[in-house]
């Protein structure tokens, strides 16, 4: 019978304490790998926004700003750039493909996007993924639109349903475009992205829907029906935004220098990994936070484990007495304790483990849906196994404790434990 | 004929204490010579026994087990040697909880070869070797020794202890007052499967008790007051 058995035998003597501390190493583990798998997938979730695009090109802000208005819905534009400068850069040669972007409309809370048909082409999420059709089509008419996952879900809306926009920003509405209703004619399949609560619809709508209207406020009379919209010129004086795409991405820099020191108007041209990147690093303090209170978590763990071993050791004198008189040296007890620390660590993690993949298989689909981020459930990362490995070091770091408590009790006690 | 055991000018005080607690000039055990060691509590006994069995250091002097001087070695050869050469039985709680009665038994082949070696030699298993012991000191019982040990009584588990002391055949078991938690009938049983058991083994005891009753069982008897020359009190 070697010390491994002696160890597994001890534990299984003293189960229901040993049950205790291998549910609070499984929580530990749990917690501690279930946070490191979120941040792992809220970062590729949120780095896969957008994918594809070289560049991003708006009014002269900051990048993130710049970001978060054009890829995130976030925050408003601090000003739009003109249709000149924007087809100005489209007409560049290298130039392989623009998405105007233009911003200012809702409908019950979700940001209304004007665009190109080029949106559905060139905008890719994750690596390279291109958007997909749940239903219907992109939009063809003048006033049709393209629903978003999570739009057409919330909103419980089909193919054909008519809906109005909204003047602005806001949930609530007094200002709508009510006398020119949009036509659903496709919805999105989901991405989890901030293209799933977007509503899409081309920039010659947005711009006649906003015929008769000035500075901000319907015209009473001025507006106009749809077939009297569809004679006029629609082309837009200014959009928010662009992405670009190049032919060879050599050139990205160079034309990134273009827009940053163009004449006509103050511009700004940022590459989306970089800005993602930077966005990122904001992130990075609720990210730490939450990694800071995981591992106080795993040390409550560790530390409420020390203490159950340590509490356990009075009634274990004489057992160790025992130990010590058939022949046991002092680092043979000390060595068993240890032993039974990293048995229960061990089962302590697979069980964590176990619970933590029944938990991702479970709630999976429900965070997916909420917020837009893909767990996986899959084997653990390099990084979760040397998680794991940090946890069963620090299991046999925490055998150590009642382990030196042992060594010296062996030392005092003798072979007649007092009791 | 060689001693079992042998002390000279063993002596042991408390590092921070100012009085010796224990003082032996010489002190012998014959082999097969099963001694009684007689003495009231305080008087020295559980310092002799650690001293003997190599956990407490000697201030001086020597305390040869079959000629080795458990003293002078280093901690890691002394629990070599009290494996090897000591069986111990103490006065109650023997047994590990949560192992049966023959792993119990078998303990003490798991820390020392050369007891390995000497059960296997003897019955051809480990096991064998730790059964027959069983069987001997449970004579006409049909108890089933791969049972949990806690289900055994005082009695029966002081048994199961002794032949844990007993197998590998060690030079010398000691049995620090193995029969203070027994009753009268249960303790004449015992001390007769001990000292019988003890002979087929050719292991010495060394008993240690306060209990005058017990000395027809030794060979000889001896007053730890007559030999350690320390005061106390």
């Amino acid at each position: 019978m070697n010390l491994f058995h002696l160890g597994l035998k001890s534990l299984w003597s003293r189960r229901y304490t040993a049950i205790l501390v291998l549910l609070t190493v499984a929580i530990s583990t749990a917690l501690l790998i279930g946070v490191e798998r979120i941040r792992h997938s809220t970062k590729s979730s949120f780095t896969n926004t957008v994918s594809g695009v070289d560049l991003i090109v708006g009014a002269r802000s900051g990048s993130i700003s710049l970001l978060l208005y054009s890829v995130f819905r976030l925050g408003n534009p601090t000003n739009n750039i003109t249709w000149e400068s924007y087809r100005d850069f489209a007409e560049k040669q290298g130039v392989a493909w623009t998405i105007p972007l233009s911003l200012g409309d809702s409908h019950r809370g979700f940001r209304v996007l004007g665009t190109s048909r080029d949106y559905f082409e060139y905008y890719k999420i994750g690596r390279g993924r291109s958007l997909v059709f749940d239903a219907g089509n992109e939009f063809d008419q003048l006033l049709d639109v393209v629903l978003g996952a999570e739009v057409a879900e919330q909103l419980n809306y089909k193919i054909g349903d008519e809906i109005i926009i909204a003047h602005g920003l806001g949930t609530t509405s007094f200002s709508n475009h009510d006398d020119n209703p949009f036509t659903v004619s496709g919805i999105l399949a989901r991405t989890g992205t901030p293209v799933d609560r977007t509503l899409h619809v081309s920039l010659e709508a947005i711009e006649a829907i906003h015929v008769g209207w000035e500075g901000g406020v319907k015209i009473p009379g001025a507006t106009r029906s749809v077939s009297q919209l569809r004679d006029k010129d629609l082309q837009p004086k200014a959009i928010t935004a662009f992405m670009l795409g190049l032919e060879s991405r050599v050139g990205v820099f160079k034309l990134q220098r273009a827009v940053n020191e163009y004449r006509e108007e103050p511009l700004l041209a940022v590459l989306p990994g970089a800005a993602l990147q930077e966005l990122w690093g904001f992130m990075r303090v609720a990210e730490n936070a939450l990694w800071i209170i995981s591992l106080f978590v795993v040390f409550a763990g560790f530390v409420g484990m020390i203490a159950v071993s340590l509490a356990g050791l009075n009634e274990r004198r004489r057992e160790i007495a025992v130990l010590r008189a058939v022949g046991a040296s002092s680092t043979n007890v000390s060595a068993l304790l240890i032993v039974e620390s990293v048995i229960l660590t061990a089962i302590g993690i697979v069980l964590g483990m176990t619970v933590l993949h029944a938990l991702v298989w479970i709630l999976q689909g429900i965070i997916e849906t909420r917020f837009g981020i893909g767990i996986s459930n899959a084997l653990p990362t390099a990084t979760e196994w040397k998680l794991i490995g940090g946890l069963l070091l620090a299991g046999t770091a925490a055998g150590t404790v009642p382990a030196v408590v042992a060594y010296k009790n062996t030392l005092m006690d003798g072979l007649t434990a007092r009791v | 004929m060689a001693s079992v055991l042998e002390l000279s000018e063993l002596a042991f005080r408390w590092p921070s204490a100012d009085v010796r607690i224990l003082e032996i000039d010489e002190f012998s055990i014959p082999r097969s010579k099963h001694t009684f060691l007689m003495g009231a509590s305080g008087s020295g006994k559980s310092t002799l026994l650690n001293l003997v069995s190599g956990v407490l250091t000697a201030e001086h002097g020597s305390a040869k087990i079959d000629g080795a001087d458990i003293q002078g070695l280093s901690s890691k050869m002394r629990d070599r040697l009290r494996a090897e050469k000591i069986g111990y039985i103490f006065q109650q709680f023997n047994l590990i909880p949560y192992l049966s009665a023959i792993e119990n038994v078998l303990l003490s082949c798991r820390f020392s070869p050369a007891r390995a070696a000497a059960a296997q030699q003897r019955h051809g298993s480990q096991r064998d070797s730790a059964l027959s012991l069983l069987t001997g000191f449970f004579p006409n019982q049909n108890l089933d020794f791969d049972r949990a040990v806690t289900a055994l009584s005082v009695g029966q588990q002081q048994r199961v202890a002794a032949a844990r002391a007993l197998i590998g055949a060690p030079s010398l078991v000691i049995a620090d007052e193995p029969t203070s938690a027994l009753d009268h009938d249960t303790k004449a049983r015992f001390m007769e499967l001990l000292v019988q058991e003890s002979d087929r083994q050719n292991s010495t005891l060394l008993f240690v008790s306060h209990d005058p009753t017990l000395t027809n069982h030794f060979h000889r008897m001896i007053r730890i007051e007559d030999i350690n020359s320390a005061v106390i009190g």
